[in-house]
């Protein structure tokens, strides 16, 4: 036996000084992975005073790379809210041929490497791509153009919602639906006064986790961006440009907006999640 | 409104779950669907209201086929085994969502809708909790609001399944007698599924006994006991003894229906007391016979002559009363 699982079993037993040890630990970990780098970043940021801090925000790229962030975030995180919703209804309220292949098929962007999803664009939709002869005679452009940034964050973000959804439904059951079917409600009615209402917390968090993963998504959008200043950079890849360039506060700076964002996303999740344990005590169990 | 079932098949893959079904079902009758785990009943009960299809056969309501109505047009009232109560809405939610679901020429007014739920939840006498929501009621309670949420709809037909099955067994009796009450006020056809023999006794005026996807035997609660279609309902509905004749004979026989004697008296065997229970007014004896493994139980009434003084170990003679001995096959 190791001493790590030593004082684990320790600590179960209740020897208190292990547990002590264990949680000092944890939260010297916790300080050491992630506030000291959440330090750093602001601090740097902050280096040469709040009005450097400001104007590099507010610099014209850096706006723009917001604006496409937020459009990026604005248009994926609802088309994946709708599929999420459809496969895990389909997947865990009906049976049918194909089924774990559609859930292997949902869970297939986690498996995949953002950069390979990205190229995956590029050879369909690039000017020496499938689709790219048919795309340039209809002047269409989606690799390096805001398309195929949508397009990228679209798919790193699939499994998000449905993969919150689908052991949440599987262990609701049918019954409740059932029910109200029995009392005359039609499929929408259903949906809508039951189904919704039983799984808003989980629908919540998956689309709290779904609009993180689009704000931050890195490599699959950095193959089809491009990297046009002012145009097809979202937040992430500006932060890159800019440290690339030593131009470490602005980097800085921008990357701390992100973090803003991460932290309100993560009060969000904390939240929906709290609400999630606490509602979803099945009511129909004895 | 009167229910036939007829020839209705249903499999799961390979597994027959239940095979040419046929049943009818009067009018304001309360009929209990009995049998062990496993034999089909809530297969049968999902079939009469739309939630299943079945692979052969047709239901009828009322004269009218009603196989390929959707769920929602066949207006049945139906009590899941866990209630199935939707658990984000308050008990007068609950109540009222059948009313709420009506389409807009239908529907009555929320005025309207508040008095009728809680006449409702007067009648299953829990008007009190109308604000709470489920997981803050007990089994009993979730089991009468379930049951008030099915009939504000005002349902032909109500359907139960194993309605008290997670109550303790005092609340199940209140309940069971209540159910009996209601059902014959307000008019209904009810379909009860249990695999309580003594529930299905006590409540119904027919008694459907299934096995394996198939039925056994229907009749009067009186009937199934005292003429049993076959040795499965006989075990089946209420403890019975196997008395081996020999030459694979052997006889039924309940405890009850047996005379004690402790002298040798004519045509009666001997057998050693193994147990003597006494179970309030009757007192339980359990004898072994030789030639056989199986214990023989018998019940008489707590102060009869035979039970004076007796101890185990000693020799008791008893004779079944009545029943025909029957031939294994
Ligand atoms: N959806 C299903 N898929 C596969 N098999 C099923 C399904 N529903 C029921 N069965 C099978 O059909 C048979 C009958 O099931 P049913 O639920 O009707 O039994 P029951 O008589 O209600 O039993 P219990 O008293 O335990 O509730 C069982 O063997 C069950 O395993
Ligand atoms: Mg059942």
């Amino acid at each position: 036996m190791t001493s790590a699982t030593l004082t684990v079993a320790a600590a179960r037993r209740g020897n208190p000084w292990a547990r002590r040890a264990l949680i000092l630990a944890a939260w010297l970990a916790f300080a050491l992975f992630l506030l000291l780098p959440l330090f750093v970043v602001l601090s740097e940021a902050l280096k040469q005073g709040l009005g450097t801090f400001v104007d590099a925000i507010l610099e014209p790229d850096a706006l723009s790379a917001l604006k496409l962030t937020v459009l990026a975030v604005l248009i994926s995180v609802p088309l994946n809210l709708v599929f999420g919703v459809a496969a895990a209804w389909c997947v865990s309220k009906f049976e049918f041929r194909g089924k774990s292949l559609l859930v292997t098929l949902i869970d297939l962007p986690f498996s995949v490497s953002p950069v390979i999803a990205g190229l995956i664009y590029v050879l369909l939709f690039g000017a020496q791509g499938y689709f790219g002869e048919w795309l340039s005679d209809h002047d269409i452009q989606i690799v390096f153009a805001v398309p195929g940034i949508v397009l990228a964050t679209l798919f790193v973000t699939v499994p998000f919602v449905a993969r919150e959804l689908i052991p949440l439904m599987q262990e609701q059951g049918t019954q409740e639906e059932e029910a109200a079917r029995l009392l005359g409600a039609n499929g929408w009615q259903m949906f809508w006064h039951v189904t919704l209402p039983n799984i808003r917390w989980g629908l919540i968090y998956g689309v709290v986790l779904c609009t993180a993963r689009a704000m931050g998504e890195f490599g699959a959008v950095s193959v089809v961006s491009g990297h046009i200043r002012g145009v097809t950079n979202t937040l992430p890849l500006h932060v890159e440009i800019l440290y690339n360039e030593y131009n470490h506060v602005a980097a800085f700076s921008v990357a701390s907006l992100l973090l803003l964002l991460a932290l309100v996303i993560l009060l969000l999740k904390q939240w929906s999640e709290s609400r999630m344990s606490r509602l979803n005590t099945p009511a129909d169990e004895e | 409104m009167s229910i036939e079932i007829r020839n209705v098949s249903k499999n799961f893959n390979a597994f027959k779950a239940l095979d040419a079904i046929n049943l009818d079902i009067q009018s304001g009758e309360l009929v209990a669907l009995l049998g062990p785990s496993g034999c089909g009943k809530t297969t049968l009960l999902r079939i009469i209201a739309g939630l299943e299809t079945p692979d052969a056969g047709n239901i009828v309501f009322h004269g009218e086929d009603v196989s390929q109505h959707d769920v929602r047009d066949r207006n049945v009232g139906f009590v899941f085994q866990h209630y199935a109560l939707f658990r984000h809405m308050t008990v007068f939610d609950n109540v009222a969502f059948g009313l709420r679901m009506k389409p807009k020429g239908e529907r009555p007014g929320e005025q309207e809708i508040a008095e009728k739920v809680h006449e409702l939840l007067n009648m299953v006498q829990l008007d009190w909790l109308s604000d709470r929501y489920p997981e803050q009621l007990s089994g009993g309670q979730r089991q009468r609001i379930a049951l008030a949420r099915a009939l504000a709809v005002k349902p032909k037909i109500l359907l139960l399944d194993e309605p008290f099955g997670a109550l303790d067994a005092k609340v199940r009796k209140e309940l069971r007698r209540w159910l009996a009450r209601l059902h014959e006020e307000i008019n209904l056809t009810s379909v009860f599924v249990t695999h309580d023999q003594e529930e299905a006794m006590e409540v119904a005026d027919r008694i459907v006994v299934m096995n394996k996807g198939v039925i056994e035997q229907i009749g009067a609660p009186g009937e199934v006991y005292e003429k049993p279609a076959s040795d499965f309902v006989y075990h089946f509905l209420g403890d019975s003894n196997r008395l081996h004749l020999g030459d694979d004979r052997h006889l039924l026989f309940r405890p009850h229906e047996v005379s004690l004697s402790r002298e040798a008296v004519e045509e009666h065997r001997a057998a050693e007391v193994r147990d003597i229970r006494p179970l309030g007014a009757i007192t339980r004896v359990t004898l072994k016979v030789d030639g056989q493994d199986e214990l023989i139980e018998a019940e008489v009434v707590k102060d009869h002559d035979s039970l004076t003084g007796l101890a185990r170990g000693e020799v008791l003679y008893f004779k079944p009363k009545a029943r025909q001995p029957i031939v294994h096959g």
